[in-house]
């Protein structure tokens, strides 16, 4: 076989050199044709009595990046991609159950499945250098491992770091990924090769924890007295933030509680299986292609993007008073916009931008909020900064809904089902966005608004940005609703001339 | 269909369920088995005739593991031919061992039976046998899962018992449980847990305080809402409940039930049985039922288990004498008597599980032998008893003198 995207050498101590140098790539990555090469070169190298170890290596400036997901995004077959995954995981338990000692030199990025890989080998080198960086923040946008890294790191570091790592998307440094034996040693970087030669000929045992049949560490069982409670917690407590979105999450808490309940193999196939899920799933696969395949190289912003973001903000309180002068309850109306992701509901943020700001955003059907937002100024009652708004204060930590509100409005008696306010704060969101960036923004390519709605808008990130969202929602649905709120409640909801070319398109 | 008689209902004291409670000292396997010897003593049965032996158990490990039933069958020298199977309904598992036990009768595939429980909370703590319900990501996502002094604090929040009134409630409890007492209404039920020489334990319930105050109550922290907010429970709550704008938490160590040990016993048979031995039946099972509920707010169970066992018996709120609602949570009660419309001068007369606590899997056998000791006290027919149960269930039972 002709290597693409390796580089193959023997020394004549028994060193096997193997180089990654992913093809027609700034990066290393994991794509179908590296993976048949991986397979090929693994088997023939822990076939070969005369190699005693074998050190990965990068060519490139950083280590690895872990699985190029466009091209995974493009398998449509659930089955095919999980023999992939499956495949890929297995060569890596080949390499690292082989009986030859593998050592992996460590610099610049090793991030995601590239930290995956290095888990597999049984030791991990990394250079003195500030640019050496770990993570895997896959969860950003809603992807969980794929290489079994949700069985190795919790068998490697413990239960409760990798929750931390994970979960709170941390990026280490070389010093810090040392702390928590991530990696087991740091070396000056043109000492990188020499080190990890001396390790494979020296004589100490290479045995994967996970391997080791003397290591019986209860540390790692979910539900182990000391495990148990943190493990029902961090559960509550990602269920309480992602509010079922972000799937990435809840699949990454499923491989540690089965995957540590059985052993590395079936750990690994539990992870698999998750994975091709994610990517199969609606919220991962718009976030994948917004966040990670059509971010945009350069940042082409200008400075009022900052203006879109607060016209956005304006727009989500006014209509959380209108929802209230509907008679809709505030609990509803402030649950519903955290449930579609926005860190605090309508009638909070109108708190915070002081409710007289949002004004300037109503239109000609609006009398009512502005005579309102009059009578709340009259109750001295005008945001937080002056510690009464919608919500009573201590200093300026919100507590509780002001009950006063109960006088000023009629609340009705049937209240809606909260679905039915979360989509109408996506409708006013999605429609404000797309009839309004053209003016803040210089690109106006769908994609690279997507983009920048999430990364400088608070747009929630799920979506995929509003376009991602409408497709997904489904773009005739989205504009005959659209229509049909702009009948029955205003002007605002019309949706943009770019939405309806989405359709053509 | 036979009809099933219960001939009689024993149950242990409730020791404090801590290390320094009396009970602590007690292994489960002997609280159980002391009281099946109870049992054969009192009704003098050859316990050959006993076809099996039902104990709820909420948390079958360690020394609760391995068929507590069958175990303390045999630690109690009772006949080898005597079947035992342990059963986990959470909450009303003892109840639930009763129904079961009924069941076995009624359907004619056995004579005579036991139904009971044992929990001894001081020796396995809560939590002590895991479950997916709450640590399997997939099945708490899906179930929004919460603890259950989070689901009662949500109960009173969403039905608005406020503090004030939860804590009425638990000063009546203990009211009632100390008059109880005071009056030796439990004296036909209670057997003195004793030492293998004879010599005394236990003989009264060890949890109450009779000295209970609203002012004393007042000064307690509410139990959950330390936790509620930091593990996230309470936003999961009202990611379930949006109605809900924040928890308002109610419930603390003096207004939820007790955490004691204990076990109880009912013996249970057919009209030949009662004949053999020469036993008065004291009431028979009209019905009974169990019934799922919402799981978060999990503690809604009670009343329609109860509906849906009146309706099995043809029968109607009214027709009902007294009612034993298990006092897992004070606001439980207060809904369970809201959604029935049950004055409270029917439910719980003698105090309950706020008072003289909640040995889990032990209580629905105890506040059997409870009712059924009051409505001969009083000279009344009809009894329903009847507990929430974790996971959002309920289980009711309705028994009738006879």
């Amino acid at each position: 076989m002709i290597l693409k995207n390796f580089k193959l050498e023997v020394e004549k101590t028994g060193i096997c050199i193997l180089s990654i140098d992913t093809e027609n790539s700034e990066i290393n990555t994991v794509n179908t044709s590296v993976i048949n090469e991986f397979e090929y070169v693994v088997n023939k190298l822990t076939n070969d009595e005369d190699i005693k170890g074998v050190i990965i290596n990068s060519l490139k400036k950083d280590f690895h990046f872990g699985y190029n997901l466009k091209e995974l995004l493009k398998i449509k077959d659930k089955e095919t991609l999980f023999n992939i995954i499956i495949k890929q995981n297995k060569i890596l338990r080949t390499l690292e159950s082989s009986g030859k000692k593998v050592v992996s030199i460590l610099k610049g990025k090793t991030f995601s499945g590239g930290l995956e890989i290095a888990l597999s080998s049984h030791y991990r080198v990394a250079a003195d250098d500030p640019e050496t960086l770990f993570a895997i923040k896959d969860l950003n946008f809603g992807l969980c491992m794929g290489m079994g890294g949700s069985q190795r790191l919790p068998r490697l570091i413990g239960i409760n770091q990798t929750i931390d790592l994970i979960i709170n998307r941390k990026s280490l440094t070389a010093s810090e990924a040392l702390k928590i034996k991530i990696i087991n040693e740091i070396v000056a970087k043109n000492q990188l090769m020499k080190r990890a030669k001396e390790i494979i000929l020296d004589d100490s045992t290479f045995v994967q924890p996970w391997d080791d049949k003397n290591n019986k560490d209860s540390k790692l069982k979910p539900f182990d007295e000391k495990n148990f409670g943190f493990f029902i917690g961090t559960i509550s407590k990602t269920h309480s933030i992602t509010k079922n979105h972000y799937p990435g999450v809840k699949t990454f808490m499923s491989c540690l509680f089965e995957g540590l309940n059985s052993n590395i193999d079936s750990g690994t196939k539990i992870e698999s299986r998750n994975f091709v899920w994610l990517l199969n799933h609606q919220e991962t696969k718009a976030m994948i292609k917004t966040l990670v395949i059509n971010k945009p190289r350069k940042n082409l912003l200008n400075s009022s993007i900052k203006e879109l973001s607060n016209i956005l903000r304006k727009n989500y309180a006014a209509e959380g008073i209108r929802l209230l002068l509907q008679g809709v309850s505030p609990a509803i109306i402030e649950n519903a916009g955290k449930r579609i992701g926005c860190s605090e509901g309508p009638l909070a943020t109108a708190d915070t931008i002081e409710i007289k700001n949002i004004i300037n955003q109503l239109d000609f059907s609006d009398a009512n909020v502005t005579a309102f937002i009059g009578l709340m100024e009259q109750k001295s009652r005008k945001g937080k900064s002056s510690g009464a708004g919608f919500y009573d204060y201590n200093n300026t930590v919100r507590i509780k809904i002001w009950k006063g509100l109960e006088e000023l409005v009629a609340l009705s008696k049937t209240q809606p089902e909260v679905f039915k306010i979360e989509t109408r704060l996506l409708f006013i969101l999605v429609n404000k966005f797309s009839s309004e960036a053209d003016n803040y923004m210089k690109n106006n390519k769908i994609e690279e608004q997507d983009y920048f709605s999430i990364k400088k808008c608070n747009f929630p990130a799920w979506t995929g940005g509003p376009y991602s969202w409408i497709k997904n929602y489904g773009i005739e649905k989205f504009i005959e609703e659209s229509n049909d709120f702009a009948e029955n409640l205003g002007p605002r909801f019309i949706p943009s001339k770019k939405i309806l070319t989405l359709v053509k398109n | 269909m036979d009809e099933a008689y219960i001939y009689d209902a024993l149950r242990t004291p409730r020791g404090k369920g801590k290390k320094d409670g009396s009970l602590n000292e007690v292994a489960p396997v002997k609280l159980a088995s002391q009281v099946l010897k109870a049992i054969e003593k009192r009704n003098n049965i050859n316990t050959e005739d006993v076809d099996d032996v039902i104990l709820g158990c909420v948390h079958p490990v360690g020394e609760q593991g391995a068929d507590i039933a069958r175990t303390a069958v045999l630690e109690a020298n009772w006949h080898e031919s005597v079947a035992g199977v342990q059963v986990d309904r959470f909450c009303a598992s003892g109840l639930e061992a009763i129904n079961i036990a009924a069941g076995q009768i009624m359907s004619g595939q056995s004579d005579m039976t036991i139904g009971g429980g044992i929990e001894s909370m001081s020796r396995v703590p809560m939590g002590s046998s895991g479950g997916a319900w709450m640590a399997d990501p997939d099945v708490a996502y899906h179930t929004y899962f919460v603890p259950q002094g989070i689901s009662a604090d949500l109960l009173a929040t969403k039905y608005g018992y406020s503090r004030t009134d939860v804590d009425k409630y638990a000063v009546d409890s203990q009211k009632r449980a100390a008059t109880a007492w005071k009056e030796k209404r439990f004296k036909n039920s209670i057997v003195s847990v004793e030492d293998q020489n004879k010599i005394e334990i236990l003989s009264h319930d060890e949890y109450m305080r009779p000295e209970t105050t609203m002012q004393s109550l007042a000064s307690l922290e509410p139990s959950f809402s330390k936790i509620g907010k930091l593990q996230g429970f309470n936003d999961v709550a009202i990611l379930k409940y949006p109605e809900i704008e924040r928890l308002e938490h109610v419930h603390h160590a003096g207004n939820s039930s007790g955490i004691v040990d204990g076990s109880a016993a009912v013996l249970i048979g057919n009209k030949e049985m009662g004949k053999k031995y020469n036993l008065r039946p004291r009431a028979k099972i009209r019905s009974f039922a169990s019934i799922g509920s919402e799981p978060t707010i999990m503690l809604t169970g009670p009343a329609v288990s109860a509906e849906k066992a009146l309706k099995r018996a043809k029968m109607d709120v009214s027709d009902i004498d007294l009612f034993e609602m298990n006092e897992a949570f004070a606001a439980v009660v207060l809904r369970f008597m809201d959604v029935l419309n049950i004055d409270h001068s029917k439910v719980n007369v003698n105090g309950g599980a706020i008072a003289m606590g909640h040995p889990l899997g032990a209580t629905g056998a105890m506040i059997m032998g409870t009712i059924l000791d009051e409505l001969e006290r009083e000279d009344l027919s009809t009894g329903l008893v009847t507990l929430c149960v974790g996971a959002g269930m309920g289980t009711a039972t309705i028994i009738e003198r006879v």
